[in-house]
């Protein structure tokens, strides 16, 4: 784990609303889990309005990234301990 | 208790908010409390540039920093007043809602689409709200009120 600059990843959408990116990680993702605010991806919390949604595909997780004067990312990113994180400690939806 | 009170702020590109920043700050001041801003960099740069003596602020947090010591349980404030006026400030603030729900919470709402952003607000909070750009007065006299009620509950 680490900075996602080091990392294999894809931007899926940039400065949307926190709304649109949950219905685009819901889109590209084969496996959902919800996770409450704070829970920690590659070092850093989530934000967001709870529960949050992160997808999985492949060996890539699927989720929402804010920053103040961008709005939100929605982000792929390669990452097998990540995937076996949200896997092992968030709650399965369907 | 800390007498710590976190100002969160959103983006900076709404005129607003350095001002309502330095005034709440200076209320919070002469109630006995010390404003602790968590900012980005630009944010926090306003701020400090508009208060070079560090008059009313003297503490600055990076933004995402105080996030992740509020999820991890290394900090806590007894009051938290959220500067707002996009998606992203509404999911910064309702993150800061769920990671530190002891707090008494009031959220300043502004810029042109302040209404809306406030009625999807979905945890307990006071707000503040006047879709104001560059107008400060519709925001002062709630924040007046609202900000010495909030000292006096915490």
């Amino acid at each position: 784990m680490g900075c996602l600059e080091n990392m294999n990843y894809e931007v899926l959408a940039k400065n949307c609303s926190f709304k649109e990116a949950r219905d685009i990680i819901q889109k590209n993702s084969t496996e959902k889990y919800e996770v409450l605010p704070g829970f920690k991806l590659l070092e850093k919390p989530l934000m967001g309005v709870p529960p949050l949604l992160v997808g999985i595909k492949g060996q890539k997780l699927v989720y929402g990234y804010t920053k103040p004067c961008h709005g939100t990312f929605v982000v792929a990113v390669e990452d097998l301990d990540s995937v076996d994180h949200v896997r092992k400690n968030g709650k399965p939806v369907r | 208790m800390t007498d710590e009170v976190l100002l969160l702020l959103g983006c900076p590109q709404i005129p607003v908010q350095s001002p309502i920043v330095l005034y709440v700050a200076n209320l919070l001041n002469d109630l006995g409390k010390v404003p602790v801003v968590a900012a980005n960099p630009s944010a926090k740069q306003l701020i400090a540039v508009s208060d070079p003596k560090k008059h009313y602020v003297k503490e600055f947090q990076d933004v995402d920093r105080t996030i992740a010591d509020l999820a991890d349980g290394k900090v806590g404030y007894p009051m938290i007043v959220s500067f707002i006026h996009n998606d992203a400030g509404l999911t910064y603030t309702t993150t800061a809602a769920a990671l530190a729900p002891q707090a008494v919470l009031i959220t300043v709402l502004f810029g042109e689409h302040a209404y809306d952003i406030a009625e999807e607000i979905g945890f307990p909070t006071e707000k503040i709200v006047a879709p104001v750009t560059h107008n400060t007065r519709p925001l002062l006299t709630k924040i007046d009120e609202m900000i010495k009620w909030a000292v006096l509950k915490i």
